[in-house]
Order: C-alpha cells, then structure tokens, then sequence
C-alpha cells in the first residue's frame, strides 16, 4: 500500500524568533514532508542535537532500526554533528546549492564573472560521476588562479576541495538530494506562516505545537487546482509519499 | 529527553475511519456490531491501529464528549493492557466540533490567517481556531504523515 521510510533526507534550522530572541526550528523534511520541526534555542550541537532527536524517536517508533541513508545538510558542523549522534550510519551529503550561492553572494556586484562562474560551478554538478567533478573542479580551480579573482571568492573556490568528498559522496546514492531545494521550499512555507504570525511569544511548548501543527497542515495540505492538474495526478504531499489517501471530496479513497 | 519518553502526548486515541451510511451513534451502542465494525476496518486500514490489536482486544467502557454529547467506545488491548478510545474520523481530537466544521478555518491556517480572522468569518472566537490549530501539533508528525504497511510496524503509529 504505502512506499518505503524516505531513505534520503534533508534538514537544516529556520532561524526565527521567540520572545525577542533568535531560536532555531530544526526542521527534518523528506519526499515533500515536513517529518520533524522542533524548536532549539541554542544552534550549538547540544542543543541541535536534543532538538532533532524529537524526529529521531518518532521514526523509531515506526521502525526501531530506522537510520537515513544519506541526509542533505549546508555546511553548519553543529547540525551534522548533531546527527551524526543521533544516526551513527548517516551519509552526510552537503548541499552545493549553498557554496554556489556563497560564491555568488561574493561577486554581487561583477556581473560578467559571477554569470561565468555560474557557469562553471553547475557544469561540476552535473558531472557523470565522482572522478568527473573532481577533474572539473581542478579545471574550475586552475582557471580561477588565472582569472586575478577577489580573495574572498578565490577562498571559496579552493575550498571546494576540501568539502570535495561530502559533494561526490552523493554519487554512491543516486537518489540522494544534493541540494536542499525541496527542504527550502518547505522553510518558504515555514518563513510566510512565522512572518504572518508575527514569531513566538508565548510558552517553547505551545511555540513547538504550533510548529509541529504547521508541520501536519503543509503535510496534509491540497495542492491548488493547478498543480493537480499539470504534472501530477497526486492531491497533496501524504499522497505523493504514500501511494494513497484516505477521502477526497467525493468521499473516495485510492491507493 | 530520553529516547524512551514519548513525544506524543495524545497517542492514546486511535482515529476510527466512519463510512458513509453508518450510523454512529446505532453503531456505537451495538457491541457486536461495532466489533464486527471494527475489524472491518483493523483488516482494511491496519496501519491506523496498533500491531498489538492482533492478539485481540476488549471493549473497556464509554467516554461521553461534554461539548458534543457524543458517546465514544474505549478498548483495551490483551497483549498490552494499554486502553485506547476510538474517537470517529467526523470528530476533532478532544472532540472540540465536527472534523467538517473545523476544516476551513485549519486550510485558512495553512496560509497564516490570524484566529481573529477565521473567528470572523466562520464564527466561534479566536482562541477556539488557536486551540484547533495547536492540537493538530499533538499526534506524531512521522507516525500520522507516513503510513507503509509493509516496511513499518503499524503497531507504532500513534495518533
């Protein structure tokens, strides 16, 4: 009936606000759901990791031996090292996304070379395979030494060797995420919804079940009519993850 | 946190899928029937109830919803002696109004719509759609987003 636990996921943290201070919603997402959304008032490891934790028990309630494959992560150590604690098996996958817009945000203001530059850093994304992009991150490197870049964006570029192997690691699992689009579309909906409500005010747990209830709403949410009507035939996120749904509008189920 | 501590503060309610054409409170009433009910839908939709519902299970008494004057069945399962109460899929958890009712004012939500709002259009106040909204955070978000009846333990999946 259902699919498989989403093997592959993506988490990073909301930066929000409660009774004027800046917390952290640490938000777990996979297959177009929000799994875990707790908030964290500290953004160290500690406090990541008891945030998160909330999304690893419930998903050994489901399966005692649940561990992700991979997970989709930027580059904060603290929430990587939070799950490596929590998910010793756990392939962390870092999301290029973030270097590319890291680079980019380096070169605002030099149209040309961020538009080259722009170029070249996709074309490592999409190479076939792990050898592939390391060669044409060496390219990559040995043009920009010529190039007489900006120091803050030549460090960005030679430090892509270093996370080299978290990127190419997502060649071992082809269903992995290698960037965290879906995760930020998901944090949209989490941004408009905060933004609306004007943050947290009152108790951490009524913030957190108010996280959690938006967490359920977007989870179980319809699509418009436009979107089931273009590609998919699916009526909301729970559907597109389980096969089925339980009513519809003419009190019919599927799946 | 402990990981032994449940997260799921309301776990102890299973949600009872009610067709159309049934007749609840007839049904709620009729022992034997709402036991043939109930294995009709623990043998079409076991991912909704507890795995330990297999080794049989026996009715422990009634809760009445003040606010709705609706009757609710409790059971209580044989191989756990954990006792659950079966709220039907028309009501809210905490029976606080009908499922239909509180549907709109919970999709306004998905948009952010402020209590004050919703309380205009659709009536009650603002803290009512407050106390609807929070409750929708109570379940587990794993347990009631993902439903594989195959690879996870229905056993687990609270509500």
């Amino acid at each position: 009936m259902g699919r498989p636990f989403p093997p592959h996921l993506l988490s990073d943290e909301k930066h929000t606000w409660w009774q004027g201070e800046r917390v952290y919603v640490a938000t777990t997402v996979g297959e177009g759901c929000i799994l875990g959304a707790q908030l964290s008032v500290g953004a160290g490891s500690e406090a990541l990791q008891e945030a998160y934790r909330v999304f690893a028990q419930e998903a050994r309630e489901l399966d005692s031996h649940y561990s992700p494959q991979t997970l989709n992560t930027d580059g904060w150590e603290a929430t990587q090292n939070a799950w490596r604690g929590l998910f010793a098996g756990v392939n962390l996958i870092l999301c290029f996304l973030h270097s590319v817009l890291a680079i980019g945000q380096r070169c605002r203001l030099q149209g040309e070379l961020w538009q080259s530059l722009q170029d070249k850093l996709w074309n490592i994304y999409h190479a076939p395979d792990a050898a592939e992009f390391i060669e044409r991150l060496r390219h990559l490197q040995a043009w920009a030494i010529g190039q007489n870049l900006p120091e803050s964006v030549m460090t960005k570029i030679l430090n892509l060797s270093v996370k080299a192997s978290h990127f190419t690691l997502a060649y071992q699992f082809p269903e992995a995420h290698r960037t965290s689009n879906m995760l930020d579309r998901l944090m949209n909906y989490q941004d408009r919804v905060l933004f609306a409500m004007q943050y947290f005010h009152g108790y951490q747990d009524s913030a957190n079940l108010t996280l959690r209830a938006m967490a359920m709403l977007w989870n179980f949410h319809p699509y418009g009519r436009r979107s089931q009507s273009n590609a998919t035939d699916t009526v909301s996120p729970f559907e597109e993850l389980n096969g089925f749904y339980y009513l519809s509008d003419d009190n019919e189920g599927s799946g | 946190m402990s990981e032994d501590v449940s997260t799921v503060p309301g776990d102890k309610t299973i949600c009872l899928p009610i067709g159309d054409g049934v007749e609840y409170d007839t049904l709620v009433q009729d022992r034997k029937a709402f036991r043939q009910y109930l294995d009709q839908q623990i043998a079409q939709h076991p991912e909704l109830f507890p795995a330990e519902m297999e080794a049989g299970y026996c009715f422990h008494g009634f809760r009445t919803s003040a606010k709705l004057g609706l009757v609710s069945r409790r059971i209580r399962l044989v191989a756990n002696g954990e006792a659950y109460q079966l709220r039907p899929d028309f009501v809210m958890p905490y029976m606080i109004g009908n499922t239909e009712d509180v549907e709109k004012g919970l999709y306004l939500r998905q948009f952010g719509v402020p209590f004050d709002a919703i309380a205009h259009v659709l009536g009650k106040d603002a803290m009512y759609w407050y106390r609807a909204s929070q409750s929708l955070g109570r379940p587990s978000i794993v347990g009631t987003t993902i439903k594989d009846g195959e690879a996870i333990p229905p056993s687990s999946v609270k509500r």
